[in-house]
């Protein structure tokens, strides 16, 4: 049997959601479903933008039904969906009278210090307002996050400082060896060893051209002629 | 600032039943006494109205099309061109009560008045009404055959434009509630059916859904021939070519909506079963080729997917150059080279954020139009991404009033397109340092991060932050192939860097020059001029 949300209805699954939203997208009835769904991404770590934007846009368009407890949510899942820009396309649909509220300001205030790469700041102020910002209720939140911080750092650095490193990862030093170890990163002379990709090697990409072949089609009978 | 595209007088004519009588003059140019109950029909317009109906019983398609192209806006500017068509009361007789004529003829007639003269509150309803009444009678087409009807592409797309165009303008309306009087307050509240966004989305999604326009898409992207026969044996309405458009033009229509509610993700969705490399759907009307580019586009910019936006704003804009001569005598001109400046400073204004490598006639237009913006863009300059921004945005609606700012009465109009401005400055703001940094990067292969520091004039953590930054900025996803949401996270960067300790190493990435394409060009030039001389 399937576990009974806050409001007595059975839990819908993923496939169900979709159903709603695709045959009633702009019936506020399919909103109970969406918002038990919310809560589902929620202790599951998954992530839904598709189905919370619909949530969001019900809200928009019957304001007497929002609910801002499920809004809040639904940015902060989007904030740990990053490089994604989900957080972006929820403030979107999200009126400026919700937004300046002080809760919504906070949230914005970490979404603007991950967006312009002030990790260190970013923890600090999650600390500072962690009950406000509801960080313990959100399974996976600093994971998500230090996942995000990481794959940044690795697209810029090839070797980075250790200290440096885990300030922006919010680490001491035995969580950044076990981060480390399980990663397969490597640690010397207070530097660590960040794995080659793409974007930490300046190659010098040699943008060629390619022409289409019906450009070339439309001269060809010139050229024979 | 921000200029209305539909200025709302600040008196509103609700006094009047039916059609305001103020705003008309009669054919002297003095105005109609209100007592008048006879209106004058000049024998020509007379004749139009005959011929017009004609027509469309026959389904000539030809003559319905010349009528509605020519004649409809000759007559205009000889007769109407500050005063109302004649009321449909007074065409009815003329046309023989013909209901479907009046139908349409209603839909011309209140698109005439918000074009050219003032709706009233009661105009606003009577011509939802009357679009209802219209969608209905495709709707309701029972599914034994095809509807015995059959309309101009053009006038096809105009519809669901123009509908679209009057949802925007009533939002307008409703929001600026200090404006309205009491009657029209206590009228919005009650009658709130009345371009009900819930309602306009639906039309829209029905016609879509009464054509299967998503699944002819498919099939014809597959090379498929549409069946008049659906599997249930009822008639296939998208093979109608009559059904089919408007339902393909009510999923640009769906397109343009969400964009205006700020929901670029559903607007994208929306057309996922379009195949934008197929032009031939689009073609047939230019307005709505330009349209869908533009709103992809915008929906691009405002999901950050720059490069996408870019190759969107500069494929339309070579469209349009290279078209341009053939519309210079069509009445859509004027709204053509509107939306080609739009186009043309909000690609600016993408480049600014996101340097990429444009075609060489785009690149030449924006450095003739709008050069001084774009370099005031590309130094961060605030005011001017806000100023265009303001001048080339959609005209976002407030859907919904609450009954709280009906009792506070203020003026709720600006509040989506401000929300919506307010996202797009953040991102501006945040990529504010990224060009001085660039512009440094550049002049180096390799630079110690203490060096670059004090030449920003700023500390190494902070350089740090700002160089990570500008990597996750240019992280972006791009659209490869498929539907238009889908995407591949990639970088943009136009320089490529990293950090080996405290070293910064820098490499700029070389563009061969490209030749091919401007041989091509020119071949196919010569070859138009070599045609054109030989038939003279």
């Amino acid at each position: 049997p399937r576990p009974l949300t806050d409001n007595n209805i059975a839990m819908p699954t993923k496939e169900e959601v979709y159903e709603l939203i695709a045959s009633n997208r702009y019936s506020s009835d399919i909103l109970p479903q969406l918002e038990a769904y919310v809560g589902q991404q929620v202790s599951d770590v998954t992530n839904d933008l598709e189905a919370n934007l619909a949530t969001l846009k019900l809200y928009q368009l019957c304001p007497d039904l929002e609910n801002k407890d499920i809004i809040a949510k639904i940015l902060m899942k989007a904030l740990m969906n990053l490089p994604y820009n989900d957080y972006m396309l929820c403030t979107h649909l999200i009126t400026e009278r919700i937004q300046s509220e002080e809760r919504f300001a906070s949230i914005a205030k970490i979404s603007q210090l991950l967006e312009t790469c002030q990790f260190k700041e970013f923890w600090e102020y999650c600390r500072a307002n962690e009950a406000a910002l509801g960080i313990k209720t959100l399974p996976g939140f600093e994971d998500a996050l230090r996942k995000f911080v990481a794959a940044v750092i690795n697209s810029t650095y090839q070797s980075c400082p250790t200290a440096y490193f885990c300030e922006a990862m919010n680490l001491d030093a035995a969580g950044c060896s076990k981060f480390l170890a399980s990663n397969g990163w490597t640690e010397a002379n207070g530097h660590i060893a960040l794995p080659i990709n793409d974007s930490n090697t300046a190659q010098a990409k040699k943008i060629s051209e390619t022409i289409q072949f019906d450009q070339m089609s439309r001269i060809l009978s010139s050229i024979a002629s | 600032q921000y200029a209305d595209y539909y200025d709302e007088p600040e008196t509103s004519g609700y006094d009047l039943p039916n059609f305001r009588m103020e705003g008309h003059l009669d054919l002297e140019g003095e105005p109609i006494d209100a007592e008048m109950d006879s209106f004058v029909v000049p024998d020509v317009v007379k004749t139009f109205f005959v011929g017009f109906a004609t027509a469309v019983k026959e389904q000539n398609l030809q003559d319905i099309h010349f009528n509605y192209e020519n004649n409809f806006n000759k007559l205009t500017e000889r007769y109407y061109s500050k005063a109302s068509w004649p009321p449909p009361e007074v065409v009815s007789p003329i046309v023989g009560d013909d209901k479907m004529f009046l139908l349409l003829y209603k839909e011309l007639y209140y698109r005439h008045i918000y074009s050219k003269l003032q709706p009233t509150i009661d105009h606003r309803f009577e011509s939802w009404e009357n679009y209802c009444e219209v969608f209905n009678v495709f709707l309701d087409a029972p599914a034994t055959g095809p509807l015995p009807l059959t309309l101009p592409n053009q006038w096809l797309w105009d519809m669901v434009d123009e509908f679209i165009y009057q949802f925007q303008s009533f939002c307008q309306f409703r929001a600026k509630i200090k404006a309205r009087t009491e009657e029209e307050i206590r009228l919005l509240q009650e009658q709130d059916s009345f371009w009900n966004v819930y309602s306009v989305l639906n039309y829209l999604e029905a016609l879509c859904k009464k054509a299967n326009i998503n699944t002819i898409l498919d099939r014809e992207k597959n090379g498929d021939i549409i069946a008049a026969k659906a599997e249930d044996g009822s008639f296939e309405f998208g093979s109608q070519p009559l059904f089919k458009m408007l339902g393909f033009f009510s999923l640009i229509g769906l397109l343009r909506m969400h964009c205006l509610l700020g929901d670029y993700y559903l607007a994208l969705k929306a057309i996922e079963h379009v195949d934008l490399k197929n032009k031939s759907m689009f073609t047939c009307v230019t307005a709505c080729y330009i349209t869908t580019y533009y709103y992809l586009g915008f929906a691009y910019m405002m999901m950050r997917r720059y490069v996408d936006a870019i190759k969107v704003f500069s494929s339309v804009l070579l469209f349009i150059a290279r078209t341009k001569q053939h519309h210079t005598r069509s009445y859509q001109f004027e709204q053509i080279i509107k939306k080609n400046d739009h186009m043309l400073t909000l690609l600016a204004a993408c480049l600014s954020l996101c340097p990429y490598r444009i075609d060489e006639d785009v690149h030449s237009a924006i450095r003739e139009k709008c050069s001084e913006k774009m370099t005031r863009m590309q130094n961060g300059d605030e005011v001017q991404f806000e100023e265009v921004f303001t001048h080339a945005c959609p005209k976002f609606v407030v859907p919904v009033i609450t009954a709280q700012e009906y009792q506070d009465g203020g003026i709720y109009g600006q509040e989506a397109y401000k929300l919506q401005l307010k996202s797009f400055m953040h991102e501006v703001r945040q990529q504010q340092l990224l060009p001085t940094i660039r512009s440094y990067l550049k002049l180096y292969t390799s630079i110690d991060i203490q060096k670059l520091a004090t030449f920003l004039e700023t500390d190494v953590p902070s350089l740090r932050n700002q160089l990570l930054c500008l990597k996750h900025k240019t992280l972006s996803l791009v659209w490869v192939d498929g539907p238009p949401l889908s995407g591949t996270l990639l970088p943009c960067s136009d320089i490529d860097f990293y950090l080996d300790k405290d070293m910064i190493h820098i490499t700029d990435s070389k563009t061969e020059r490209r030749f091919g394409e401007f041989f091509i060009r020119h071949i196919s030039k010569f070859e138009e001029i070599i045609s054109d001389v030989q038939r003279k």
